[in-house]
């Protein structure tokens, strides 16, 4: 007899986008509904996410690189001036909470060569973890 | 006290990260880091956790050459043994991508 115990989800964007981006007790919230459950997610959600989240994170590390931003406030100010807000948004939330973690100082134009290397890191982890 | 030891970690961490960036293992290093340090989640994990981590990275450096995929597998591993490497929260507009899509 079939084990029906066994539920399987694909999860539509919200769900997948959630799950992988939203904060601890938001994701504690799915992981207790799934619990062990087989997820599924489709190519075109993972392509979303990437287009909507990873690319911005690629372009404000450009954005850092540029030889004329000295800080990590630099940064942030010209991508503030340069993008929308919904592009901006996911940065905002994003680059506080990273480079706190790393007490990065973001007046310091050493920093700046850190903070580089610490959101380089971050995007290839991502692009492991999240595909 | 395990806040002494916390914070000495972290010092550590910070000094990988400053001195030996391009070193292939301060990328798992720094995967530990942040899943420990954001919103001091080092309380949150257990000891067997990091006797997990410890011997990861452990082995890691005995290894003769670290490659790029034994970095990924080491993170891989960290992720299986619970250490959310990815802890940051981002809201993301759910129109987002519609709006990339019709550019």
């Amino acid at each position: 007899m079939e084990d029906k115990s066994t539920q399987e989800h694909f999860l539509d964007t919200s769900v997948a986008r959630s799950l992988l981006l939203a904060t601890q007790v938001y994701k504690q919230y799915f992981d207790n509904q799934f619990k062990e459950q087989p997820l599924y997610i489709s190519n075109y959600v993972q392509m979303e996410i990437k287009r909507s989240y990873l690319i911005n994170l690629i372009s404000f590390y450009l954005v850092l690189r540029l030889e004329t931003i000295n800080s990590i406030g630099d940064a942030i100010a010209l991508w503030s001036n340069k993008f929308k807000s919904s592009e901006l948004k996911a940065i905002l939330q994003l680059i506080p909470q990273l480079f706190s973690t790393h007490q990065l100082n973001f007046s310091s134009s050493q920093d700046k060569e850190k903070a580089l290397s610490v959101l380089a890191i971050y995007i290839k982890r991502f692009e492991l973890i999240r595909s | 006290m395990a806040a002494v030891y916390a914070d000495n970690l972290l010092r550590e961490m910070h000094l990988l990260r400053d001195k030996y960036i391009d070193n292939p293992i301060t990328e798992v290093v720094i995967a530990i880091h942040d899943a420990l340090f954001f919103q001091n989640r080092w309380i949150d994990y257990t000891a067997s956790q990091y006797l997990q981590a410890y011997n990861l990275l452990s082995s890691l450096a005995l290894q003769e050459t670290i490659n790029n995929s034994s970095v990924e597998e080491a993170i891989i591993a960290l992720e299986n043994y619970g250490f959310n490497t990815l802890p940051f929260g981002v809201q993301l507009d759910l129109n987002q991508a519609d709006s990339f899509a019709t550019e």
